[in-house]
């Protein structure tokens, strides 16, 4: 019985009716199609840009000198390898000149072979350029000597992001490094507190939040207003829902009332209602991720038009589309059962007389 | 022959603007037997329409009781008189009061399944109830392609429909045009009298409220016969 009616309603006949409950169906799924994008987009700049650029100006530990025998073994599970890094300068521009081999398969790597991975623009020069470079070594005396000459370049990196953290880099062969470059044992794939152990047994390094400090706090930045944004924009959804809710309610407080005339009772007549507005937000969800499917392949194609990210790769965020969903759910019960509550206060005799 | 319907010296009052209560119905005690037809007129704001709703269990009194076949309904819980509404109660309003969504078929046969017939079978027995009520051609139609009077018609063959012990009719003329009414108002008796309910209807029209078998006045609260 109360399927039936529920059903009844929530695909009126009434043009008002139906009028009303399409425009819930479409506001709901316009909001988490909205809200579903803008995860995927944030978990992108979260997850792909900043944690790609976070892999190739840096690294999990990084540790003063050559060490890498040692560290290999006691991480065997990570990545450990051995670069020279120094400041230089050429065309009238200052760079990181980092001396990295092929035990280095980390960022650079990684997002040489697939260039989609940055929204920045960078360069990987598959064949060798010279560049004429001056960069700074450390003499016999201590002193930093500059010292200018020809340089091998395999790749160039530039962050470019127009901030305090913004960096180029260089990237050259190992073996062309000098003497005097100083050299670093990276390791990657391991967790940061192992410094604390390192540290303890002599070694001098830091960790890539140590070493990046600015970048760092810049994910912490992103990340807080990503759930700013995110909880602003489910507020308002929640206020659209409520309002739904009440208008919903309030627009078959007569056939309620008629129901409970006929004798249905007012809890089983206030359940047609709840029920029945349950089916509009379903229909709502399922075409919220209809939607989505629809819109995230847009936002990519916005993403390398305005944003210049060849190959932006945005996905689906199914877990967080679910879990929205059922909140959502929840908080239309607790809305419809706010509204029941006012409706019986409300003398049914009164609502006839008022039709 | 036992009363379907006993109303004993119910008082109601209601509060008024400028302060203190309004007294409405005043000791009403009315009593309506088996197939019985009883009338109320009375002037607008006299409380016939309270007194309606307080017989039907939508409304309860300040003081007096409520009794279907003898049984007692003050003190009820909502469920119980859920069921004595479900059951024994039929209600034609003023202004029709059918489902929108429905056709004069689904309203008619609506009472029929709150009381828990299957949706076939009350259909098939709610199609007599239209037929009685000249609707048959009607059935597959919503309340919104019906006329005034049709609608009024559908609302009388609803009320029938639940085999109730009493059919409680507010102004069921009330919004109608003259020949609508007149014609809506033949069916009402007529309908009523062959199936043997009893009615207790509420008018403000006097030549209507005369075709009962019991006529009686609601004035300064309290009921007289006329």
């Amino acid at each position: 019985m109360i399927p039936f009616l529920a059903l009844r309603y929530s695909f009126s006949r009434s043009s008002n009716h139906r009028a009303r409950a399409v425009r819930i169906v479409i506001s709901t799924a316009l909001s988490l199609a909205v809200l579903m994008v803008t995860i995927s987009v944030m978990d992108y700049l979260q997850n792909g840009r900043l944690e790609r650029i976070r892999d190739v100006s840096s690294f999990d530990i990084t540790i003063e000198g050559n060490h890498k025998e040692e560290l290999s073994e006691r991480f065997p599970d990570s990545n450990v390898f051995v670069y020279g890094e120094c400041d230089a300068i050429g065309n009238g521009s200052a760079f990181i000149v980092r001396y990295i081999d092929e035990s280095y398969d980390g960022g650079l790597k990684i997002n040489a072979g697939d260039s989609s991975g940055l929204l920045v623009p960078y360069n990987i020069y598959s064949n060798n350029k010279s560049m004429r470079l001056t960069s700074m070594a450390m003499g016999r005396s201590g002193m930093m000597i500059p010292q200018t000459r020809e340089y091998r370049i395999t790749g160039m990196f530039s962050t470019s992001l127009g901030s305090s953290f913004d960096s180029s880099m260089l990237f050259l062969p190992l073996s062309e490094a000098d003497q005097s470059t100083p050299m670093y044992t990276a390791i990657k794939g391991v967790d940061d507190d192992a410094i604390i152990s390192l540290r303890s047994e002599g070694f001098e390094g830091k960790t890539w939040k140590e070493k990046e400090a600015g970048l760092y706090s810049a994910f912490i930045a992103e990340k807080t207003m990503m759930y700013i944004v995110l909880s602003l924009l489910f507020i308002i959804i929640l206020v659209s829902c409520r309002q739904s809710v009440s208008i919903f309610f309030k627009s078959r407080e007569t056939e309620l009332a008629e129901l409970v005339v006929l004798g249905l009772g007012r809890k089983r007549s206030e359940a047609v209602f709840t029920f029945s507005f349950m089916i509009i937000m379903a229909a709502g969800i399922l075409l919220g991720l209809l939607l989505s499917l629809l819109f995230i392949p847009a936002g990519e194609e916005f993403m390398m038009a305005v944003l210049h990210t060849p190959g932006a790769e945005l996905s689906i965020p199914f877990r967080s589309f679910a879990g929205f969903s059922a909140f959502l759910i929840f908080f239309t019960v607790v809305f419809s059962l706010r509204e029941e509550k006012k409706l019986s206060m409300r003398d049914i005799v009164e609502v006839m007389r008022n039709e | 022959m036992s009363s379907v319907l006993a109303l004993d010296n119910i008082t109601k009052s209601f509060p008024s603007p400028s302060g203190g209560r309004i007294e409405i119905l005043s000791g009403v005690s009315i009593s309506l037997e088996k197939g019985e037809i009883v009338s109320i007129i009375g002037q607008s704001g006299s409380g016939k329409s309270t007194l309606l709703s307080i017989a039907a269990l939508l409304m309860s009194p300040d003081s007096g009781s409520v009794r279907y076949s003898g049984k007692e309904s003050t003190g009820m819980s909502e469920r119980e008189l859920q069921a004595i509404r479900a059951s024994s109660i039929g209600f034609i309003f003023q202004s029709s009061s059918l489902l929108s969504d429905f056709s004069a078929l689904e309203n008619t046969a609506m009472p029929l399944m709150i009381q828990g017939k299957k949706r076939k079978a009350a259909m098939a027995e709610a199609e007599s109830f239209l037929a009685l009520v000249g609707l048959q051609d009607r059935a597959g139609h919503r309340p919104s392609e019906l006329s005034g009077g049709e609608r009024q018609r559908a609302a009388i063959a609803r009320a029938l429909a639940g085999n109730p012990l009493v059919v409680f009719a507010d102004e069921p003329t009330g919004s109608l045009d003259e020949k609508s009414a007149a014609l809506t108002e033949e069916i009402l008796f007529s309908s009523v009298r062959n199936t043997n309910h009893s009615m207790l209807l509420v008018t403000h029209n006097r030549e209507f409220a005369r075709k009962a078998d019991r006529m009686l006045e609601l004035r300064e609260g309290i009921l007289q016969d006329v």
